[in-house]
């Protein structure tokens, strides 16, 4: 889906129907099924084995309170599905622009841009992170890396960050940003984008019918 | 310090990343090679290839198992675990007594990381690197973030090398170039070899301006310093 705000306005319906209830979650994963590229729009391995233990650890911990954790995990992860179908569609300055184009050139530039600043700081460390974990196997103290390693890891990544976000700001500040910036979004839309966006929105008014 | 007894062979190694692809083929004997090459030519993809940390996508890197074997990346961060200058080199499993007193212009060890600039960061790095024993070290751009005098004193510590392990230095670096055994040249994703020291320099495509002014007078210097080049330049013909 290239447009992002088809895009946001049917992840926001679907992850709503999803959640919902179960009946939801069946009729977002049909729509998976039908709009999104399957296979590529899912995570990696290693993310998504990440959000499939903690989504059963969760749905474990809510059965053994007495809740239905069968049906957290089906919703859940449908939601996540969703969630992984929206970021792979993701395109630089889809942000700002969907921003700009809800809110205007001053609260919605202020928003679109905090948000892709986000989002580039989140991919460097990504990167950063796989880097970091070669170069910590060659300081030949061991083969694997212990948790504490990884937990070392990610926060000097995040201190770097911390201390990276001042030279940002100060480099924005003289290139004269003061709040606010004129954006003239531009949008193009796919051959299913609005067929996508409104079978979205009879799923999320059928999810409230059925419930 | 033990005499290394391993040599890495590259045979046909290709790797391919989007538009940019890579062609190694070469044997790397003991001593210090140098590998030069403009930036994006495909230097540090080739050390991960080499060490093992990127799989060749044809053809067989040979780096013995039993080797002692480490890649120092361009960026000395990368490598950083402790909180304190002290906790990093203990991260390297060395006494930092000692490294301190081996180095004195390390910064003191209360000192926080994250207060370093790159070139005391690179410094500590290498610190910690070298002092440990090798078979093989391979260095990704060491000579990036230093100053003039850490790029001599890293080049005089790499010399000291020479008998004990294969280092394989990656760099773009014109001016601080330590004596090494062997030339070799990446170009487009393509390694290529000049050949020994100082045989292969008059092979080097891409060499130094001073190299290159010492050859455009048809005069061969003994290594690739500068030294060696005024040495070669002043030298009065039999």
């Amino acid at each position: 889906m290239q447009d992002p705000r088809l895009r946001l306005t049917s992840t926001l319906l679907l992850s709503a129907a999803a959640f919902a209830s179960l009946s939801g979650a069946a009729l977002v994963f049909a729509w998976w099924l039908v709009f999104s590229k399957r296979s590529e729009s899912l995570p990696g391995i290693k993310p998504g084995i990440v959000l499939v233990v903690t989504i059963l650890v969760v749905g474990l911990f809510t059965t053994l309170t007495g809740g239905d954790g069968l049906s957290y995990i089906l919703r859940m992860g449908v939601v996540v599905l969703i969630a992984s179908w929206a970021l792979s569609e993701y395109r630089d300055g889809d942000g700002i622009d969907t921003a700009v184009w809800a809110l205007g050139t001053k609260n919605g530039f202020d928003l679109g841009l905090t948000g892709e600043l986000a989002i580039l700081s989140m991919r460097r460390m990504y990167i950063e992170y796989a880097t970091a974990r070669k170069a910590i196997l060659m300081k030949g103290t061991g083969t694997t890396i212990t948790f504490q390693q990884h937990i070392r890891i990610l926060s000097m990544l995040l201190v770097r960050e911390f201390y990276a976000s001042p030279l940002q700001a100060a480099v924005l500040a003289r290139r004269g940003y003061s709040g606010g910036a004129m954006v003239c979004p531009g949008f193009c839309k796919g051959p299913t984008d609005r067929i996508a966006t409104i079978t979205a929105l009879f799923v999320f008014l059928g999810m409230l019918a059925i419930s | 310090m033990e005499v290394c007894r391993v040599e890495i062979i590259l045979d046909g190694v290709t790797y391919s990343r989007g538009s940019f692809s890579l062609q190694a083929t070469g044997r790397f004997t003991r001593g210090l090679h140098l590998i030069s090459g403009p930036v994006g030519s495909g230097k540090s993809t080739l050390s991960q290839l080499i060490v093992g940390l990127l799989p060749p996508q044809q053809g067989t890197v040979c780096l013995p198992e039993n080797a002692r074997s480490t890649l120092s990346f361009q960026f000395p961060e990368h490598h950083i675990t402790g909180w304190t200058v002290g906790e990093e080199i203990e991260s390297w499993g060395h006494n930092k007594e000692a490294i301190c007193s081996e180095d004195e212009r390390i910064p003191p060890l209360q000192t926080a990381v994250s207060d370093l600039s790159r070139g005391e960061m690179k410094r500590l790095h290498l610190a910690c690197l070298l002092a440990k024993d090798w078979d093989v070290i391979i260095l990704d751009e060491p000579f990036a973030s230093l100053d003039c005098r850490e790029k001599t004193r890293l080049c005089r510590r790499l010399e000291s090398l020479q008998e004990t392990a294969i280092v394989l230095i990656f760099t773009h670096e014109q001016v601080h170039l330590p004596r090494v055994s062997y030339l070799w040249e990446m170009d487009g994703g393509i390694l290529s070899c000049c050949g020994p020291v100082p045989e292969g320099i008059s092979s080097w495509h891409n060499p130094p301006v001073h190299i290159r002014e010492a050859l455009s007078r048809q005069v061969l210097p003994k290594n690739i310093t500068v030294n060696d080049t005024l040495e070669a330049l002043c030298r009065i013909p039999d």
